[in-house]
């Protein structure tokens, strides 16, 4: 459904967006445009802002994708964030918490805290009420989707402060992973006092309470916690959070001045518009984009020359111009990593845009006794302009038979991760990231936690064990040259345009900077109105 | 007259159990896992089955259903299986939008029927009769989806004239929650309103082609006055029974308005909960929408029942 | 269904209004044997297919030919589109009406010639299809089982059924006092045979004329269902859907908008005209629904 689907559309991409968790990005910074007056922000004033996805709950351990869209936004504003990447510099930077650092061999991780900081009922925010935060993510009783960042960690304090863990195996990222995904803790104090109840009663040490969450609503208003460490921080009195379930209505509220932020829920025509209008922006340009994914346990792309009839036959340029109307966003790609990141290589291009050897590779899959025939698996209202594209244009191939099938919202999540039954799909908001650990291995190692596509490669399984236990970004790049041209040749998914998160709010907000590459959190403690309140 | 009533309970009682067992075991059928939702998509299948089997989701679908019923009929109609609030709860707190859209689309409607079918009752064929009845014409045939996203684009982003979307609730300020509702219950008044005012007309004129009114009219009296006092009445009739029918219909449009306007109405629930298979939701409004549906119906026969006692017999 | 329909003032127009009401309906049959002459002869006539990606995207109207009404975003000629839309509207509807009208006309002719406990239960049955909320049945079936022309067209005639019972009944009440009806029975006529062969016929036309109004319904309602995504499947073009696609870009490419939406608006227009005129013809009162 596009449109009023817009809804569902909004909620599907919401849902199932996985953008980043990664950390240096490397060179992808932030742009901006339109900004307003550079000076501090003044105290005071309320602001307005949409979620992608509905509220469930409030308790850190449930958080499933901590991406700004999704749970990120809110949660950060409750619970500050113990270290986040910062994108300038993609380093581990402190915040609530004082360091988290590695001794030689990457295995062993110090984390310290602050001395004197505490959670809004007085508790203090010590190395044991991390441990306890941890040890609650790791409990399988507990179905947190974290737990896959904790696997087999253990930990022990020393002393009051400090908390030691113990890593399975050498990660030298895990600090940026721990920043990404680790970051938002609670008091073990109330965690006890309200047991089942704690979901709904979040006590945090951010610079923000949660004050009410009309369920029926989708909105969430937090005001600002007094007891927050940084004095004169936060600038906001009050924020409310909207489950944004119309994308239209939401971007029209945006530019009616009803809403005064927000982050990217809508098409990308409508951020032209924004622009137009001297709404402010920052857009973070990410690796990957927009793509399709291959399920390769299954005919006809179990035939690697099936999956290259399909890369062949499409043009990512003029498939880009055709499904995105923005001018000013996105545009094709044609490599992996993009401009910008360490581990881009202009001449590792994938396979695109030829007909002549499409034609020949569908001749050679149906010798073969393979035909290309296929269903394009569509969700309603978000991909089915994209699905109907790409089957028109695969369509004029001869020996080619492309249908769709389009479905809705309820089935996609439990159709396409949980039972994988597709042949071709278009990934769920897209494939980006920032830092290739953890999110490319997700995608390509074998069983990879969102594999969807089945592909399992010994030698790309290496090249990426290689890129996330290396320390030095020379080795990091031998590695992710590998997995490059192992993907090119071997064609599990297949890319067609560039993804970028976005925000776009009013002028007069001030502290917009994202931090977390990938998640594209905001520190709340920051943002405010410069010069008049709003 | 005892024993119409019961019949009619008992009339009642059967619609909504076999529209919830109905409404049930569809959504039943449904793809979809909302233990998945809760989950995020990197769980596991075994994830998922130990999350369903913590909420109860594994049990067949009679052991759910009668635990539901039995539930309900304590007043108690469970929780939401995502954001674990009592169904009744969030009934209460989207059924204030709903109401008031669709009552103010009802009085929108009738406010504008009302005089101009008297007016057109009045001179039947004249310019105003032609170019009204041509309307209504249009009107029936107007998408309310097309109508809504015409209206919305024209009168709150070409022409800011209402607010986009969201609303404010009345106790907080009345003036910007009139301003909010105003759109969304014009668009669904659209297609009622053109309804009413045929049935008005249609019964105004035959009501005034009627010996009695010739016999008002003989007498001296004035046409309005004639209107007002002899024709209208016996039309009011038709036209409240008529009014009372399209409430279900009203209700019915105000679930597509929710979800184009981004208001927190019963509609926007509704479809958030069919989106996520939150089945308890659904079923809570169900049985709300059909009860009304069943006590409107009622409403009406009792008042036929009452004024005829030929209607009474089976 | 909420349709309320009554009868205008036929008898007492004048005769400007006479003539002027014989023009419309030329105009409203006209255009209706238009569609459904596009929809027959879609496949023959000189444009290009539905799914064919045609000369540029997004090229407005008026520009060329084939493509007279623009291409949309993607390329494909909206005229095409319109036209092959036909099929979808015009088979669904009637489809759907039949089937309504069809199941609808027996369980009324039932309703009203057999009172008592065959009369409770038909009520019953109706009563909790009405009271049974649309839009969670549509979403729900639509995802269930896999949408096509032909398993929306008989979904939405089943929801029908209890409006067309409804007026199956009440014109086969209307005629059950009628002096035929009683020598029938005293010849001793069996039920269904008096029903099938005496009064039906009799209530034909009032029935074909609400199926026009039926069709028209189905139309907007179809074009509804398109619209939130639960429609018929693509890549078959649909009014409701290119609606559907055209609204985020209403600003820069109005016209992908509003040709469907025009198309779709002037033949309900039309289908409702029709039955208008028919029932004036008829001359009968209509019951409320």
């Amino acid at each position: 459904m596009s449109a009023p689907p817009r809804s569902i559309r909004t909620a599907v991409l919401l849902v199932l967006a996985l953008a980043l968790a990664a950390c240096s990005g490397g060179g992808l910074r932030p742009n901006a445009r339109n900004t307003g007056p550079a000076g501090p922000p003044t105290r005071g004033g309320s602001l307005s802002t949409y979620t992608n996805q509905q509220f469930f709950s409030f308790d850190p351990k449930d958080v499933q994708v901590p991406i700004f869209g999704a749970q990120g936004g809110y949660m950060a504003a409750i619970y500050g964030l113990l270290f986040y990447v910062d994108h300038k510099t993609d380093k581990v930077r402190p915040d609530l918490g004082e360091s988290l650092t590695s001794e030689p061999g990457c295995r062993t991780w110090n984390l310290k805290l602050r001395d004197g900081v505490r959670f809004s009922d007085g508790t203090p925010l010590d190395a044991q009420a991390v441990k306890t935060n941890y040890e609650r993510i790791q409990d399988p009783a507990g179905h947190s989707p974290l737990a896959v960042h904790l696997a087999g960690v253990k930990m022990k304090t020393a002393g009051d402060r400090t908390l030691r863990l113990t890593l399975p195996a050498p990660n030298c990222q895990f600090d940026v992973v721990a920043a990404n995904n680790l970051s938002f803790v609670a008091s073990p104090t109330a965690i006890k006092k309200q047991g089942k109840q704690f979901y709904a009663n979040p006590v945090g040490a951010g610079p923000f309470r949660l004050q009410t969450w009309n369920r029926s609503a989708g909105s969430a208003t937090v005001v600002r916690n007094p007891s927050y460490f940084r004095s004169g921080q936060p600038y906001l009195d009050k924020i409310t959070f909207t489950y944004a379930t119309n994308a239209t209505t939401a971007l029209n509220t945006l530019l009616r001045g009803q809403v005064q932020l927000s982050g990217a829920l809508f098409d990308t025509t409508t951020y032209d518009k924004a622009v137009a209008q001297g709404l402010a922006t920052r857009t973070i340009p990410a690796n990957g984009g927009a793509a399709i994914q291959f399920n390769t346990l299954r005919k006809p792309f179990d035939k690697l020359c099936a999956r290259q009839v399909v890369a062949y036959g499409l043009d990512p340029a003029a498939m880009s111009k055709a499904l995105n109307k923005s001018k000013l966003l996105g545009g094709p790609t044609h490599t992996l990593f993009q401009p910008g990141s360490p581990f881009y290589d202009p001449r590792l291009r994938f396979p695109s845009n030829d007909r002549a050897k499409a034609t020949a590779y569908a001749k050679q899959c149906q010798s073969q006794g393979d035909p290309v025939r296929f269903t394009i698996l569509a969700n309603a209202g978000v991909d089915q302009q994209a699905a109907e594209y790409v089957a028109s244009r695969l369509n004029t191939i001869p020996g080619v038979h492309a249908a769709i099938r389009v479905i809705s919202v309820a089935q996609a999540a439990t159709v396409v991760f949980l039972h994988r039954d597709f042949q071709l799909v278009f990934y769920p908001g897209a494939m980006m990231f920032g830092d290739p650990v953890p999110q490319l291995s997700s995608w390509l190692m074998t069983k990879g936690a969102v594999n969807i596509t089945g592909y399992s490669n010994k030698q790309m399984d290496a090249a990426l064990a290689e890129g996330q236990s290396a320390h030095d970004v020379a080795a990091r790049r031998t590695a992710y040259e590998q997995v490059q041209r192992l993907w090119i040749r071997d064609l599990p998914f297949w890319m067609y345009a560039k993804a970028q998160y976005y925000f776009v709010f009013a002028k007069n907000v001030a502290g917009v900077d994202p931090v977390n590459p990938g998640n594209e959190l905001l520190r709340w403690n920051l943002v405010g109105y410069a010069g008049k309140a709003g | 007259m005892a024993g119409y009533l019961l019949r009619r309970g008992l009339h009642l009682v059967l619609v909504l159990l076999l529209v919830t067992v109905a409404v049930s075991a569809l959504l039943d059928l449904m793809p979809g896992d909302p233990a998945l939702t809760i989950l995020g998509t990197t769980a596991s299948k075994a994830d998922v089955a130990a999350l369903d089997h913590q909420l109860g989701l594994d049990r067949p679908f009679a052991v759910r259903y009668a635990s539901w019923l039995v539930a309900s009929v304590h007043g108690d109609l469970g929780q939401s299986v995502i954001t674990k609030q009592p169904v009744l709860q969030a009934i209460q707190q989207g059924l204030p939008i709903t109401l008031e859209i669709v009552a103010l689309a009802l009085v929108i409607a009738l406010a504008v029927a009302v005089p101009v079918a008297a007016y057109c009752a009045r001179r039947p064929g004249g310019a105003t009769d032609v170019t009204a009845t041509g309307l209504s014409s249009v009107l029936l045939s107007l998408p309310a989806f097309v109508g809504g996203i015409v209206l919305l684009y024209l009168l709150a982003v070409v022409v800011p004239v209402v607010p986009v979307g969201g609303w404010v609730a009345f106790t907080e300020d009345p003036a910007a929650n009139l301003h909010a509702a105003i759109l969304p219950a014009v668009v669904i008044a659209l297609g009622p309103c053109a309804g009413f005012f045929r049935v008005l007309r249609a019964d105004m004129i035959t009501t005034l082609q009627q010996d009695f009114v010739l016999t008002a009219r003989a007498k001296g009296l004035p046409t309005r006055y004639i209107l007002l006092r002899h024709a209208l009445r016996p039309s009011l009739f038709t036209l409240v029974t008529t009014a009372g029918l399209t409430v279900g219909g009203l209700i019915s449009a105000s679930f597509i308005v929710d979800v184009i306007f981004q208001l927190p109405g019963l509609g926007n629930i509704t479809v958030q909960a069919i989106n996520t298979k939150d089945i308890p939701i659904v079923q809570g409004v169900t049985v709300f929408i059909a009860f009304v549906y069943v006590a409107a119906n009622a409403v009406v026969d009792l008042t036929y029942a009452v004024l005829d006692p030929r209607v009474q017999r089976p | 269904m909420t349709g309320v329909e009554t009868h205008p003032v036929a008898a007492t127009a004048p005769g400007a209004t006479r003539r002027r009401v014989r023009w419309s309906l030329s105009v409203a049959v006209a255009w209706a044997v238009l569609i459904v002459v596009l929809a027959v002869f879609a496949d023959i006539l000189p444009i290009a297919g539905y799914d064919q990606p045609v000369a540029g995207a997004a090229t407005p109207p008026f520009q060329s030919w084939p493509e007279f009404l623009g291409t949309d975003d993607i390329g494909r000629s909206v005229l095409s589109r319109v036209i092959y839309g036909t099929r979808v509207s015009l088979t669904v509807s009637v489809i759907a009406t039949a089937v309504g009208l069809g199941a609808g006309t027996l369980a009324g002719l039932a309703a009203a010639y057999f009172r008592g406990p065959v009369a409770a239960v038909i009520g019953l049955v109706s009563d909790v299809m009405l009271a049974f909320p649309v839009l969670v049945l549509l979403l729900a079936v639509a995802a269930v089982i896999r949408p096509s022309m032909i398993s929306l067209a008989v979904l939405l005639g089943v929801i029908s059924v209890p409006a067309c019972q409804r007026v199956a009944a009440a014109n086969t009440r209307a005629q059950l006092g009628r002096e035929y009806v009683l020598a029938a029975r005293e010849l001793g006529v069996p039920g269904p045979r008096l029903l099938l062969r005496e009064v039906l016929p009799n209530i034909m036309n009032s029935l074909f004329a609400f199926g026009f109004l039926l069709v028209a319904f189905f139309m907007v309602f179809e074009g509804a269902l398109d619209f939130l995504g639960v429609g018929v499947p693509p890549p078959r073009p649909s009014w409701g859907a290119m609606i559907a696609t055209g609204v985020p870009n209403i600003e820069t490419e109005p016209y992908i908008v509003f040709v469907p939406a025009t198309v779709l608006f002037l033949t309900v227009f039309a289908f409702n005209t029709i039955a208008d005129r028919l029932r004036e013809r008829l001359d009968e009162r209509w019951t409320q629904i």
